[in-house]
């Protein structure tokens, strides 16, 4: 299977007024389909900074990243974050306003799909993260933080993209929604094709993943292949 | 996306309660300075019906506005001015009964005989103190019938009755008379007057001079003409028609004849200055165009202050929205829309209150031109007010608004 994400000698350095700060030191590595990826270190090394690099939110200072083999800085990246790469955060990011049911919904009305649809559609993806249809009415603040983050992973199924980028998605949860939500996103790769890439501190979520990188200082290292 | 406006319009009750009170406030308080400029304006409209401008034609030295002579082209060209209104003049004659001798002028020269363009030329008089209906008053003034009032006390003594002619041998005051030495002479010949109606007597009274006999100033007119006489007015005063053209006003005065008063002129009977009683109108007006310029002076201040209320509110309101706004741009969707999204809603909700406040103006003072103006003003000031806001809240990246919320 081909690769659909490749990092050529990324780099990336944080400019300020005052300081420059390199977050990114050269790092090369490829993702594929099916495969759930972690990477693991310690905060600060940069993990997150290259999460946000692979979610489109920013662009490479240094080195070239590709998505399905076109060069990050010549897409769009809007687009990009709408059909094909969603991301999941430790703090969940529901919308507040919006019930369980329509924040799923949400990513399909932005690719304008009917309203009809889009609310059978996210009935079928919060059945598949597990979730009772008793709590698709409920407000993000009224369910558990194990129940948000199934909510976040529905909706980023629900934008229809293949790539699944998660920051620290078990931080916020006890063990046993740890659990699930790692078989969850095992189930994600192996089952639907996603490419799930991890950032992550935990352990366990690493001994899940299929393969492991390590980021010490900006530099990232295969753990695991 | 614009299912989400209307989730978050129904979801966000009490903040959306605020913003639309903003839009109910700006569109009373907007209204209030308006209907302040409006209402000093129809104030300075109003002010020529209020505070009217009263003329009156004095000899050169200002000291006498009575028992003049005003030349008879000064009254008709009076009378012709678009500048003046409510005109009112007076001559007065002395008059004997019959066809008496002229030596004989002491014993029979008894009667004052008024000749007046309307009732409240003499004097005290007015139109209800008459014993006719006031459109035969009127008509009667207007005219220049051989026709005469006379005083009550004046047909009861003498036994003259309504209806009644009267034969009159009148004497007039001579223009080229020295000062406080006053001559008359006859003006050759008699007249017949029927006496139209009666009079109540006046004598006595604050401005009153002694009437005896009212006939119309026309009639007067031509009792001179026919005698191969210069007519005189005795008074003449008026209404500046539109006190706010007073310098258009005061130059037509001038052609006329009619110069300012000098105290340094030599006292004469000679009716040929024009007193102008405008001091309190000018001070009104003056006041009234300062408030104006004043409340004008603040319009620039007035839109910066609700562009500053939408810039504010719409930060304020932006800044706990963080998380949505990231959230969306984190969705896919461009940094425009979302932007446009939280925009509309913000408008919508101005919106709604501004209808809300009209409402409230409509049913208070209906003055729809100045709450059109109010809205256009609220709507253009707050949008461009609102879209700086968001669009400064746009330009921080997702990642920082998301780490910022957590």
């Amino acid at each position: 299977m081909g690769n659909i994400i490749e990092a050529e000698k990324v780099g990336y350095l944080y400019q300020s007024k005052y300081q420059k700060t390199r977050a990114l030191t050269e790092v090369s590595c490829s993702f594929e389909q099916s495969k759930v990826y972690a990477i693991t270190g310690k905060s600060g090394s940069g993990k997150s900074t290259f999460l946000s690099l692979l979610a489109g939110l920013d662009v490479p200072t240094e080195g070239k990243l590709y998505i399905d083999g076109r060069d990050i800085r010549e897409i769009d990246r809007d687009n990009y974050r709408m059909n094909r790469a969603s991301v999941i955060y430790q703090a969940f990011h529901l919308f507040p306003l919006l019930t369980v049911l329509e924040n799923v919904m949400f990513p399909m009305q932005l690719q304008h799909v009917s309203k009809k649809e889009a609310k059978a559609r996210a009935g079928e993806f919060l059945g598949k993260v597990g979730l009772p249809e008793t709590l698709y009415g409920k407000m993000p603040n009224m369910i558990s933080g194990g129940e948000q983050q199934r909510v976040a992973i529905a909706r980023a199924m629900a934008s229809g993209g293949q790539i699944l980028l998660a920051d620290e998605p078990t931080g916020n949860l006890d063990s046993q929604n740890e659990k699930v939500i790692v078989e969850l996103l095992c189930k994600l790769a192996h089952e639907e094709n996603y490419a799930v890439i991890v950032v992550t501190h935990n352990e366990k979520v690493a001994e899940a993943a299929d393969v492991v990188y390590g980021m010490l200082d900006g530099v990232l290292e295969v753990v695991r292949g | 996306m614009l299912h989400y406006i209307s989730y978050s319009i129904k979801r966000r009750k009490i903040a959306n309660l605020v913003t639309a009170g903003i839009g109910v406030m700006l569109v009373l308080l907007l209204n209030l300075y308006f209907g302040s400029i409006r209402s000093y304006r129809d104030q300075l409209a109003d002010l020529a019906e209020n505070v009217p401008i009263y003329c009156q034609v004095s000899n050169l030295s200002g000291t006498m506005v009575n028992g003049l002579f005003i030349p008879e082209r000064i009254a008709d060209a009076l009378e012709r001015s678009d500048q003046v209104k409510d005109l009112s003049y007076m001559t007065v004659l002395m008059a004997g009964e019959g066809d008496f001798k002229e030596a004989e002028y002491s014993k029979y020269l008894n009667l004052h005989v008024v000749g007046a363009n309307q009732a409240e030329a003499v004097g005290e008089l007015s139109d209800d103190m008459i014993s006719m209906d006031v459109e035969r008053v009127n008509d009667f003034f207007a005219s220049d019938r051989m026709e005469c009032i006379v005083n009550e006390n004046v047909l009861k003594n003498r036994g003259w009755k309504i209806g009644d002619q009267i034969i009159l041998k009148c004497y007039y005051y001579d223009p080229a008379s020295e000062l406080n030495k006053v001559e008359i002479h006859p003006m050759g010949g008699v007249v017949e007057v029927t006496i139209v109606a009666s009079m109540e007597d006046i004598s006595g009274k604050t401005n009153a001079i002694r009437t005896d006999v009212v006939i119309p100033a026309k009639t007067a007119q031509n009792i001179f003409e026919q005698s191969g006489l210069p007519f005189f007015a005795d008074t003449v005063t008026f209404h500046v028609k539109d006190p706010l053209q007073l310098d258009a006003f005061k130059m037509e005065m001038q052609e006329i004849g009619l110069v300012e008063i000098s105290s340094e002129a030599m006292e004469s009977y000679a009716g040929y200055a024009l007193m102008v009683r405008d001091a309190s109108f000018i001070a009104n007006a003056t006041d009234l165009r300062h408030a104006i310029e004043l409340m004008q002076a603040f319009f620039p201040v007035v839109c910066i202050l609700v562009l500053l209320i939408g810039y504010v509110v719409s930060y304020l309101s932006g800044n706990s929205r963080r998380e949505e706004f990231a959230l969306m741009r984190l969705q896919g969707a461009k940094k425009i829309k979302v932007s446009l999204v939280f925009l509309a809603e913000q408008m919508l909700l101005v919106l709604a209150g501004n209808l809300v406040g009209d409402v409230v103006i409509a049913l208070a003072v209906p003055a729809f031109t100045t709450m059109a103006v109010v809205n256009v003003l609220v709507f253009v000031a707050y949008l461009i007010g609102a879209a700086a806001a968001y669009g400064r809240m746009s330009r921080g990246s997702v990642v920082y608004l998301l780490s910022a919320v957590q």
